[in-house]
């Protein structure tokens, strides 16, 4: 499993720009007609990227990558270019999210190098962009989530699970920072933040793209395919949050077990909150389905029991039961 | 990759007071918030108890370590043994005050028997962890068969301690939350 984390992570890493210490940061513009790359990057390491990730760039219209803008910016920057979005402008709020879904989902490498090259982290407009996709993207995969049971149902799904991917993140975010710094990484607060809030977005937005997957199954089949489907969904979206974030753990050098007990941490954590605020797919048999059920039982117990229920051992007492 | 790259935090170790004052301040915090979802006196009791078991666990655990470290073949000082077990229970106290937040989310959220349980992995966990890198720290200049041997019976002896510790805790915090 590990050997293929590490090759999950090391894989798209030749490609991925870079900005380090020693390298100022710089303004980044792609000539038109040019999918956007690090310019200081070898030849070959362009050429591979190029061939890994195909991009179309419209070519009139030169682009800026998410990186640092400096403040000292030349003045041969395209002034219609889109934002990067780390300057703040308000003008530049629909480009600079966009740009950041690209990245996300075409040149991980790059986003990472804006989220955790420098100790500072992303910049407070990147932060709100990452955490408005997460917003949105899981809300509408809720949305889509509970929509078999009616638009009270859908709303409620699709509020619940971007809390559930929040909450999780703010309450996995101070053992995150603590386990990178006994650790020995060049991880600051700021820059952890940044990865692991990169990595859900990455997460939402993959969920989102496979919403309307989920919406043609659960219009024409029953409720153990929606389940499934919703399962498959979060896997894949799953793994490239992973990939994403072991990504960005190498690129800083951390040792994978960090990754590795970011994970375990935040599943512990994710399928408790996930449990507190069920149900998202609501049984056919519930007549009155509630928003959020009562605090009862833990996710260990219910995964427990069905474990024991898939080998026949029903255990009447202590099952589970919508209410 | 980049020459210019620096990997790791490279700074100054703390002094041994203030690694002490993180482990207990560390540990409190998280037993503070194990303790969140039941009484005020439970979640005193657990503030109390999380300091008491990993600094008494590593109290108990020095004067073998310090024996075991003087029969290896190239002993470290006792002051460096020392200042070494300091700086891990100062490392300890950290991971202890990140997870305070993970421990009051399910101390509120969850109150199964499996709470209990996954507060027991944790520590264990976390004592695991820190008993290995003490360990690596101490016995890492003489490896030999004999330092091999010693740092072993050693670590056997520690984990003992710290099973026993916790379980005489745990029946006085289960009296607590009765």
């Amino acid at each position: 499993m590990s050997a293929a984390l590490t090759a999950l992570a090391s894989e798209g890493l030749s490609v991925a720009p870079r900005v380090t210490a020693a390298q100022p940061p710089s303004p980044r513009v792609d000539p038109p007609g040019r999918p956007h790359a690090d310019l200081q990057a070898p030849a070959e390491a362009l050429d591979g990227a190029l061939d890994a990730t195909p991009r179309v760039t419209p070519s009139d219209a030169p682009r800026v990558t998410p990186n640092y803008t400096p403040s000292d910016a030349p003045s041969d920057t395209p002034s219609d270019a889109p934002s990067d979005g780390l300057e703040g402008a308000p003008d530049d709020a629909v480009p600079s999210a966009l740009t950041w879904v690209e990245q996300l989902l075409r040149a991980p490498g790059a986003a990472l190098g804006a989220l955790v090259d420098s100790p500072e982290g992303a910049s407070p407009a990147t932060l709100r962009t990452l955490v408005l996709t997460v917003a949105l993207g899981a809300g509408l995969f809720g949305g889509v989530l509970g929509a078999a049971r009616g638009p009270l149902q859908s709303l409620a799904a699709g509020v619940k699970l971007p809390v559930v991917l929040l909450v999780t993140l703010m309450v996995c975010v101070a053992p995150f920072v603590a386990l990178a710094r006994i650790a020995g990484t060049r991880l600051t607060a700021a820059s952890t933040v940044s990865l692991v809030l990169g990595a859900s977005a990455r997460l939402a937005l993959v969920l989102a793209g496979l919403a309307p997957v989920l919406w043609l199954v659960a219009s024409e089949v029953r409720y153990h395919s929606i389940i499934v489907t919703a399962v498959a969904a979060c896997a894949v979206a799953g793994a490239a949050a992973l990939r994403f974030l072991f990504q960005g753990l190498e690129r800083v050098k951390a040792p994978l077990r960090v990754g590795l007990a970011w994970v375990l941490l935040f599943s512990l954590v994710g399928a408790q909150s996930g449990w507190c605020l069920r149900p998202f797919v609501v049984r056919p048999r519930t007549a009155s389905p509630p928003i959020v059920r009562a605090l009862e039982g833990d996710f260990f117990e219910a995964i427990s029991g069905s474990a024991r229920a898939a080998v026949g051992r029903y255990d009447a007492r202590s099952a589970l039961t919508p209410r | 990759m980049n020459p210019s790259y620096t990997p790791t935090v490279s700074t100054p170790p703390p002094p041994l007071t203030r690694a002490l004052g993180t482990a207990l301040a560390g540990s409190a915090l998280f037993g503070l918030a194990t303790g969140l979802g039941h009484t005020p006196r439970a979640m005193l009791a657990f503030g109390l108890a999380a300091p008491a078991l990993f600094l008494g666990s590593a109290a108990l655990a020095l004067p073998p370590l310090c024996l075991a470290v003087s029969a290896s073949p190239r002993p470290p000082s006792i002051a460096s043994v020392v200042r070494a077990t300091g700086e891990t229970l100062g490392l300890l106290g950290v991971a202890l005050a990140g997870l305070a937040a993970p421990a009051a989310f399910f101390s509120v959220t969850m109150h199964t028997r499996h709470a209990p349980a996954l507060l027991v992995v944790a520590v264990v966990v976390a004592g695991g962890v820190a008993l290995r890198s003490l360990s690596k720290r101490v016995f890492v200049d003489t490896p030999s068969t004999l330092s091999w041997s010693l740092a072993t019976g050693w670590n056997v002896l520690a984990v003992v301690l710290g099973l026993r510790a916790l379980v005489r805790l745990g029946d006085a915090l289960s009296g607590v939350l009765r």
